[in-house]
């Protein structure tokens, strides 16, 4: 996606020879790569994700965006067209690009379970230390007593509800220490389950060596 | 929402102005405007037996009214050459500024760990490939000696006050 003048910051001295607008017949004596089909600069992505990728580094996500919004021009085509089945293809794959978008970048872990969220103890304030503060909005407990209460997370942590929930509709992790808290996200859940499966599977290995060792 | 990110920064502000004689690196850490919390700028300072050393980098932080649930946008200010730093940019390439970010994170604890980043390098994820092919190709002289020049020509004499 980028060029050699890209990696290395510099101004592409064939820029200024590059056509403009949709030249597709021309005999251009450039070879066009993705970014020079899709828009420079993106108003509300530039801030986080530059443009100028290096060859080696992880596409951003106003990339996979791009890319979506170029496939969904291919597809408004298409449907001039009427052909269902090329429809259908592209709109996976602009679904798929989307997705993408949404994971990269600032992203990290799944939310929580919408059923965790709900059933979140209650915690009363004596149980809380005198100077314990949630970590969250760094305001102490026993001075904070006006909010919707105190809760904790299987780690033992305490939080203010308030804080916490925000954060557990992004995220399925302690603030604290990052213990997982079960998430209703697909893929987390079928990472989980691999990883268990591998477990007993290791396990059983280790079992027959020593059945016949 | 816009009121807990102002208590949140105010008290990180005052616990800042009373740690500031245990952050050797971090010459500067405050609200640009002392009337607007949401935006503050910090000044590292290049550690010894580094290429770094004797430059100041200004970072630009900005806190997002969601704040401690996002992370801050931290870039450099300063032309800095590090391999996880976009040359012309300043974007920063931290897990904890982005997917590994938690509300645990302080302003003050992120600033240490960007400090330590510049000594400590992640070339496996570049934003300057330069630098990165220098190390991964375990050229240090080449690469201490591209670092020392550029922190010569951009760190030391532009913020100078």
């Amino acid at each position: 996606m980028a060029s050699y003048f890209d990696d290395h910051s510099l101004e592409d001295p064939y820029k200024a020879r590059r056509p403009n607008n949709n030249n597709a017949n021309s005999n251009s004596r450039f070879n066009p790569d993705l970014s020079h089909f899709m828009p420079r600069e993106d108003t509300d992505e530039t801030a986080q994700t530059p443009y100028q990728m290096g060859a080696t580094s992880m596409p951003g996500e106003g990339d996979f965006r791009r890319l979506a919004q170029l496939f969904g021009t291919f597809r408004q085509r298409e449907e001039a067209l009427g052909d269902e089945e090329h429809q259908e293809f592209l709109d996976n794959l602009i679904t798929q690009l989307m997705d993408e978008a949404g994971a990269s970048g600032k992203h990290g872990p799944p939310p929580a379970s919408k059923s965790f969220i709900r059933d979140l103890p209650f915690v009363p304030l004596k149980e809380v230390k005198r100077d314990d503060a949630c970590i969250i909005c760094n305001e102490n407990f026993q001075e904070n007593e006006s909010k919707a209460g105190i809760t904790k997370l299987p780690c033992k942590h305490f939080f203010d509800r308030d804080c916490i929930v925000p954060w557990l509709e992004l995220h399925n992790n302690c603030p604290a220490c990052r213990a997982e808290v079960p998430s209703d996200d697909p893929v987390w859940i079928k990472k989980k389950r691999d990883a268990e499966l591998a477990k007993y599977a290791a396990e059983a290995e280790v079992d027959e060596d020593w059945m016949y060792s | 929402m816009s009121t807990a990110v102002h208590r949140r920064m105010l008290k990180e502000y005052l616990a800042i102005q009373k740690n500031s004689a245990t952050r050797p690196h971090l010459e500067l850490l405050e609200p640009i405007q002392e009337d607007d919390l949401l935006h503050w700028q910090a000044i590292l300072l290049g550690t010894a037996d580094s290429g770094y050393e004797g430059g100041r980098f200004r970072l630009d932080i900005v806190i997002p009214t969601s704040y401690p649930i996002q992370p801050p946008t931290i870039r450099f200010l300063t032309t800095i050459c590090h391999p996880n730093v976009h040359f012309k940019t300043g974007e920063i390439c931290l897990d904890i500024l982005k997917s590994e970010w938690t509300p645990s994170w302080t302003l003050e604890s992120v600033c240490v760990a960007i400090s330590s980043l510049l000594t400590n390098p992640e070339p496996s994820s570049p934003l300057n490939c330069d630098a990165a092919n220098l190390l991964r190709c375990g050229d240090m002289a080449g690469y201490n000696s591209l670092v020392k020049m550029y922190t010569a020509l951009y760190a030391m004499d532009e913020d100078q006050e």
